[in-house]
């Protein structure tokens, strides 16, 4: 084996430990602040929209009684106000 | 040089990986950032090591460094360079480092994605992806080293080369795709017992993993289906599906995760079936590594598995450990699963696919038994037992046919409960349609599981394509559109629903491949240059016989004339009779092969192999095969990918 | 409501498929191609089985005799150590099969003649073989 190799090998390795070191000799950081929770509940009244919007078709094509679609869709409809008025709470 | 880097880097990612897990408990136990950042990154280097470790063995198969013994064992000088990239999963040792390196691929991509999102779960899923790395490194660096030198007593001139079964295109293309899907799985199996851990079992978890599964199954369906497309073109008996206990690996976590796939919906929308989704899951990933168990221990004797090693109690340890441990948190988060939502009728979309899993978990436990038997049996009476195609198709034929009836009911059914006039109104026509279906079978004299089969696929076909209709009126109902138009843009508006409709008509496609195999012919005849046989409604010519000598192997041709009842030429098969290796001096080393030569078409497949040869005399033996309706299996399989691409495209916000 | 009539409903379909299941296995296909014993050459001579089997063995070295009108007619010996069994088989042998080869034949066996209508090679015996062959040297024999 040569010599360079060896030095290559320590080099890349030294790389790597420092690479994963860094970030504990900093000073404490916190927890990066949970942005995602406004994001989920972004993500979840999009998702409720959609079922709202897969419910007018279902009941367009006449899949499912009036009673039963204004049944859903009240519900949906409830619970789309509430993601709202969390991600409200939560922004402000 | 470069093994000793490959070596190294393996032995690197495996500390690594140890240190990892150190630091990340450090986090769990202190909270503190900082660990949580070192861990990440250690993840991080675990990954790029393995990967590195890949590439370096990729590159002794190219330069045929022989000093490796793998590539001693896989490739040969005369090896073309698309098979020397192949031989990189083609034995033991190297597919297993294939394994780590789309598992650390899978894990670049996760680490990188949820940097800052899912803060609870992330941690957790970091840890159990590189626990899984740690288990594949130890298999690597300890077990099955493939950068472990060849025997200092030789030197090697030339390699091995690849298996010839194994140098066809498909091939090269179906264990990557297959391993796509499999380790795929990985991921979503991390987030569950992540939930399970931090006590989070609502949908959050599933939210984050939905779109990632549905591209996992894509994959894992694409694979199983090409293993078939591979058997068919090259193994040379006519069929597809063998229910070999390998081909049966890959199908049984491809029924789960199907499973999966769907009740992942009702979780997502409903909140329901909490525990079921992570059962399932768990199923699905502890299958996968079974299923690597099953074809690389050799524990079955099997085609595939050309070895018999020692790390049949390691894989199948650790899929008890996985099993043992997700179990026990499942019990020990039992209270958490409480969902305040019940089902509410027997005709809900909750209810269908609550009855498509059921079945889908049935039919793979059928086929678990089935694997499994011989094992059990040789255990219990001392009698070896094999067990055969016929048991399987017996046992999976009328649980398929009922689940391909579901497919036909599942569309139909609204969330919460479907009205009966909305059964009348949308059954009429489809079940009309399965009634003339199954009349023009009896007419043609169809009889038995071939007649409900076809009578099926006439029901599931017109449900699918009536929902279609209905969308598109409704849609030019309201807004002025030309057919196509509305179409597109119903399509667009809910590829996940519509994408899902065709990945189901590409299943009925490929059940109508499935049934046509009732109708399989073949006949074996030796034939003269010059002389003609008849075969059914076919006559088949034997017009030439070629010798040629190509790269790596030497080949006769057989040109066989096929003509039809009306006297017309319809196509010109040319099987081939190969011998790979042939300037082996010893005879016994050189490997005869038989091409195979296809015709292909809507209707039938005439399929021929070229078995043997008389030089002197210019006799072939010829097997010919024709096999109806085996086109639209394949075909099916590229709807079933185009569907989940349409379900898949990202929505425009 | 609802709840439990899914509940029944699913807790039926288990039961059923799971009586189907166990009948298959107890009754596999009638012709015996569903599950069959997988026997030695030893197990076969001592059981004289006539059943339907599968029968593994090693081809005996310079027993393949192949008809010289149709080279789809083969007979040879499958052996055991000192025990073998002939055996008929006719149709396209696979590339692999010759002297030495572990194979596995399937059909009956009658008055002293096994007659298969299957017959699979183990193994592709190259692939996995030691690398000693022409192409390596050993360095203690030059």
């Amino acid at each position: 084996m040569d010599l360079f190799t060896p030095l290559i090998i320590i080099f890349f390795f030294t790389i790597g430990i420092m690479f994963i070191v860094q970030p504990l000799i900093e000073s404490p950081g916190a927890m990066p602040q949970p942005v995602f929770d406004v994001d989920e509940l972004k993500r979840k009244k999009q998702i409720l929209y959609r079922q709202i919007k897969e419910l007018e078709t279902d009941f367009s094509v006449g899949k499912l009684s009036q009673k039963d679609y204004q049944k859903s869709r009240d519900i949906l409809k409830r619970n789309v106000s509430d993601i709202i008025q969390q991600i409200r709470h939560t922004s402000s | 040089m470069i093994p000793v880097f490959g070596g190294l880097s393996l032995s690197l990612a495996l500390g690594l990986s140890f240190i990892a897990f150190i630091i990340l408990f450090l986090f769990i136990r202190t909270g503190d950032y900082r660990f949580y950042l070192a861990g990440w990154r250690c993840v991080v280097m675990v990954s790029l090591f393995s990967i590195l470790a890949t590439l370096l063995l990729l590159n002794e198969l190219i330069q045929s460094n022989f000093d490796v013994d793998y590539v001693a064992h896989y490739t040969s000088l005369e090896t073309p360079l698309l098979y020397k990239v192949t031989a990189l999963w083609a034995g033991q040792a190297g597919s297993l480092l294939f394994w780590l390196f789309i598992l650390s691929i899978y894990c670049l991509i996760v680490l990188f994605q949820n940097r800052n999102k899912y803060t609870q779960l992330m941690p957790w899923v970091i840890l159990v992806l590189v626990s899984i790395q740690f288990f594949f490194l130890i298999i690597t660096n300890f077990v099955a080293n493939p950068f472990s030198p060849t025997d200092v007593n030789f030197i090697v001139a030339n390699g091995n080369g690849l298996n010839p079964l194994l140098q066809n295109l498909t091939m090269s293309i179906h264990p990557p795709t297959l391993y796509l899907g499999y380790v795929g799985f990985s991921v979503p199996f991390a987030f569950a017992i992540a939930a399970l851990i931090t006590g989070d079992t609502s949908p959050l978890w599933i939210r984050s993993i939905r779109r990632w599964t549905l591209i996992v199954w894509m994959f894992q369906s694409a694979g199983v289906i090409l293993g078939g497309w591979w058997a068919y073109q090259e193994l040379g008996w006519g069929g597809y599906w063998a229910w070999d206990p390998v081909e049966n690996a890959s199908f049984m976590p491809w029924l789960t995760g199907t499973a999966f796939l769907h009740s992942i919906i009702i979780q997502e929308k409903k909140d329901m079936l909490r525990m079921w989704n992570i059962v399932l899951i768990v199923l699905t990933f502890s299958l996968c590594i079974f299923g690597t168990f099953l074809t690389r221990s050799g524990v079955m004797s099997s085609v595939h598995s050309f070895t018999a090693s020692n790390l049949g109690p390691l894989f199948l340890g650790y899929v008890f450990f996985n099993l043992f441990i997700s179990f026990g948190l499942i019990i020990y988060r039992k209270s958490d699963f409480k969902s305040k939502r019940r089902i509410k009728s027997f005709t809900s979309r909750e209810s269908g696919f609550l009855f498509n899993n059921v079945i889908f978990v049935i039919i793979c436990f059928a086929v678990f038994w089935g694997t499994i038997f011989p094992v059990i049996s040789e255990a219990v009476t001392g009698t070896k037992i094999t067990v055969g195609a016929p048991f399987f198709n017996q046992v999976t034929i009328p649980i398929g046919l009922f689940l391909l009836f579901m497919t036909g009911v599942g569309p139909i059914l609204v969330w919460r409960r479907t009205s009966k006039q909305a059964f009348i109104r949308n059954f009429s026509l489809p079940i009309a349609f399965g009634l003339v279906s199954l009349l023009g079978g009896i007419i043609i004299g169809m009889s038995g599981y071939v007649i409900i089969s076809f009578a099926l696929i006439g029901f599931v076909t017109a449900v699918i394509l009536e929902e279609f209709i209905r969308g598109i009126r409704s849609r030019r109902k309201v807004q002025n559109e030309t057919v196509i138009t509305a179409l597109i843009s119903m399509v667009r508006k809910n590829r996940s629903r519509y994408g899902g409709y065709i990945v189901h008509l590409g299943i009925v496609f490929m059940f109508v491949g499935f049934t046509g195999r009732a109708f399989n012919q073949e006949l074996e005849f030796s034939i003269k240059k010059g002389q003609s046989q008849k075969f059914g409604s076919y006559q088949f010519e034997f017009i030439s016989l070629q010798e040629l000598e190509r790269p790596n192997h030497f080949a006769w041709v057989a040109g066989l004339n096929v003509w039809n009842d009306q006297n017309e030429i319809i196509t010109r098969l040319s099987p081939e009779k190969r011998i790979y290796f042939h300037r082996d001096p010893n005879p016994d080393r050189r490997q005869p092969h038989s091409e195979l030569s296809i015709f292909s078409t809507v209707f039938k497949d005439i399929y021929s192999i070229f078995s043997g040869i008389d030089i002197e005399q210019e006799i072939a033996y010829i097997k010919i095969m024709i096999n109806p309706l085996v086109w639209w299996v394949w075909l099916g399989g590229w709807v079933l990918v185009a569907g989940t691409l349409i379900a898949l495209w990202p929505h425009k916000e | 409501m609802a709840r439990h009539k899914i509940l029944i409903a699913i807790i039926g379909i288990s039961i059923i498929t799971a009586f189907w299941i166990t009948y298959v296995t107890l009754n596999p296909d009638q012709n015996g191609t569903g599950m069959m014993k997988f026997l030695s050459v030893y197990e076969l001579r001592a059981t004289q089985e006539s059943s339907r089997v599968r029968l593994g063995g090693k081809v005996a070295t310079g027993s393949i005799i192949i008809s010289a009108t149709d080279k789809l007619d083969a007979s040879f010996d499958l052996a055991q150590g000192e025990a073998s069994i002939p055996v008929k088989f006719y149709g396209t042998r696979p590339d692999l099969f010759k002297d030495d080869a572990e194979i596995i034949v399937e059909g009956n066996y009658h008055s002293g003649m096994f007659n298969a209508d299957q017959l699979q090679v183990k193994c592709a015996s190259r692939y996995e073989g030691t690398l000693r062959d022409e192409s390596s040297y050993n360095l203690d024999e030059l």
